[in-house]
């Protein structure tokens, strides 16, 4: 029994001993910061959906160095996996800490309204980051989003003036991301937009094929769109993150070719990140819309430090117009994104 | 003896008291009405589990009644003919239970009936059921995965202005199920199947009528669940309950129930529930990375189960 006991109290004793550890971070902290400048520390909570992209893992850093460079901000971090309702416990975990901000990254556009409301009940601003809330389920103090719905009319627009340029015309298939995420909607709104605006006679979307931001899943739907439409020689990637499964399925049917050669399939894509850049540079991909994760990881601390000084902002949605990235500019713009 | 068959409250208590001695802003009260409202939906889903496993069963479709609950709740909340009317938050209520009571009839059934091991009745269920609700969210929802703007009556069951509504539910429930289990003969009779079916047959136990109650009663707690958590989260998702497998077979199970059935019961999930859940909002409070939390998480799930079978060996030990 004593030995039982022991282990009980081992297990407490850690955890306190951790606790304690935690608090001492902090206190170091605040004095780096103190000797500085005379600055007033901040706490912000950064409530991460995943970090299973280059995007997020790019974005989550710029806010964490951003945060460093400033010398007076904490961060306290939590990760959801994907999972809306965790994500909204972790956020009340945060408004029970105290945070100053909440930085977000959603997980769900609807669920997320949840702890949005929270947050607004508590008095602490919460800054949407990349992802919005559903329009009209909640009111963030601010939302840092990319102008995604023109990025992608942009992008599809210029494909279609360079097609109509080289005498060429495509049947496409267009990946869609969660539908539950509003970026997906919009972007899927963009490339649609310009395809009925400019597109007759030139590119054709045969399929959709929903995703659900998950490799499976767009693997599946890309072999099965691909057996029963195999005349499909464009596809549009809504995110850098679903060059994996477009490879493998062009791969299988031998259409996995740089641009040129005689099976290629012209692809579009967003995001502009390091697997974007190299598909370009290798020659696989026409155009890549590249939203900056670093530019919208730094606004978002810096619009949170704002919201806590009781700055107002000229307007709730801080769009970051983007970059079109194409297989003409490329060389000249490939070191600024 | 009673520290025996209560260890896990015993841990729990412990890490309570230091969570409020040590980690700064557990003991606000704002942390303890989150804590406990977060533990509310997960109580409820993990005592109807209890009752299957204790026969030594297992339900994996608990997880897509949540989900499926969410999605057709929300639709019947926000877009349906129903929405905006007096009768919508009611019936939507009692049509997420009739799912989860559905779901349990079909895995009971197919138990009990048809002798199909619980495993691969309830896993077939899970996956129609998940299937269902990204189906029925593509066709619902308009263009969107997930529909928000749920009604605030709906919302008040998951907390939403009331935070007590959700633990009163959780606590009714817990109060009736662990009566049921041990004072009724029906409990009784739970317990000697779980540890030997035949010989409680013999005995003249109505095993496969029993059974299947099991998991009817597993699905409607499932469902019951369904409503806190979509009401909580104030939109139904389709995949809402994906990811909740772990910690409600997780409640269970670390509470003390054996997974092989005939021992635990409702009272310690409750246990587990608040440990578990505990865990999590202490780890969260004290910010610590995340890449450590899961970590340190899964040492202290794994600590408190070595806990509860060395004492469950001293038992057996000390009754040899």
């Amino acid at each position: 029994m004593r030995k039982v006991t022991a282990v009980v109290l081992t297990i407490a004793m850690s955890l306190a001993l951790a606790a304690c550890g935690g608090k001492a971070e902090d206190t170091v902290t605040t004095e780096e910061s103190g000797k500085t400048e005379e600055a007033e520390n901040y706490t912000i909570g950064v409530a991460v959906d995943t970090l299973d992209t280059q995007f997020w893992i790019a974005n989550y850093q710029a806010i964490k160095d951003r945060a460093e460079e400033l010398g007076n901000i904490t961060l306290v971090e939590a990760i959801a996996s994907a999972d809306a309702n965790v994500q909204n416990q972790q956020i009340e975990d945060f408004i029970a800490q105290d945070v100053d901000a909440v930085i977000c990254m959603a997980s769900d556009g609807a669920a997320i309204a949840a702890a949005v409301d929270e947050c607004n009940e508590a008095g602490i601003p919460i800054i949407m980051n990349n992802r919005p809330v559903v329009e009209g389920t909640a009111d963030p103090d601010a939302q840092v989003l990319s102008d995604n719905k023109q990025m992608a009319y942009e992008e599809m627009k210029w494909f279609i003036e360079k097609s109509k340029e080289e005498g060429k015309s495509y049947k496409c298939l267009m990946l869609v991301g969660n539908l539950g995420d509003g970026n997906a909607v919009e972007r899927r709104d963009g490339y649609q937009a310009a395809v009925d605006e400019f597109g007759e006679g030139v590119v054709e979307i045969v399929l959709s094929v929903p995703t659900e931001w998950d490799h499976e899943v767009a693997l599946a739907g890309l072999q099965s769109g691909l057996a029963s439409n195999p005349d499909i020689d464009m596809m549009i990637l809504p995110s850098d993150f679903l060059w994996e499964p477009v490879q493998t399925a062009l791969t299988e049917v031998g259409k996995w070719a740089p641009i040129g050669e005689e099976n290629h399939v012209a692809c579009i894509s967003f995001d502009g990140d390091e697997t974007g850049r190299q598909m370009m540079a290798d020659g696989y991909c026409w155009a890549d819309a590249a939203q900056s994760a670093a530019l919208q990881g730094e606004t978002c601390v810096d619009t949170a430090l704002s919201l806590i000084k009781g700055e107002s902002l000229p307007s709730r949605d801080i769009k970051d117009s983007g970059l079109l990235v194409t297989c003409d500019n490329f060389e000249e713009v490939k070191d600024s994104f | 003896m009673f520290l025996q068959d209560n260890i896990m409250l015993f841990v729990f208590l412990v890490f309570f008291i230091c969570g409020m001695l040590f980690v700064d802003k557990f003991a606000s009260a704002y942390n303890i009405k989150n804590y406990l409202k977060n533990c509310a939906p997960l109580l409820v889903v993990s005592t109807g589990l209890t009752y299957v496993v204790l026969n030594g069963g297992i339900d994996f479709s608990t997880t897509s009644i949540i989900s499926l609950g969410s999605v057709l709740g929300a639709h019947l909340l926000v877009e349906s003919p129903l929405a905006g009317t007096p009768l919508a938050v009611p019936l939507t209520i009692l049509i997420i239970v009739g799912i989860g009571l559905a779901f349990g009839v079909v895995n009971g059934l197919a138990v009990s009936r048809l002798k199909m091991p619980s495993f691969v009745a309830t896993l077939s269920t899970q996956l129609i059921g998940a299937g269902l609700a990204v189906w029925f969210g593509s066709i619902l929802f308009e263009g969107a995965v997930s529909l928000g703007g749920l009604p605030e009556a709906f919302r008040a069951i998951g907390g939403r202005g009331m935070f007590w509504l959700p633990i009163l539910i959780a606590t009714v429930i817990f109060v009736i199920f662990n009566w049921m289990l041990c004072k009724t003969v029906f409990g009784k009779q739970i317990y000697a199947i779980g540890v030997n079916p035949r010989t409680a047959e013999v005995s003249g136990v109505p095993v496969k009528k029993n059974i299947f109650l099991l998991f009817v009663i597993s699905g409607g707690l499932a469902g019951v669940a369904s409503i806190i958590y979509t009401a909580k989260n104030g939109a139904g998702v389709p995949t809402m309950g994906d990811a909740m497998f772990i910690d409600i077979v997780g409640s269970v199970v670390i509470g003390g129930t054996d997974p092989a059935g005939g021992f635990g019961g409702v009272k310690n999930t409750l246990y587990g529930v608040l440990f578990l859940t505990l865990v999590s909002n202490i780890l969260n409070l004290m910010g610590i990375e995340w890449f450590y939390v899961d970590l340190i998480k899964g040492a202290l799930v794994i600590a408190a189960a070595v806990l509860n079978l060395i004492f469950k060996n001293l038992g057996a030990r000390g009754r040899a």
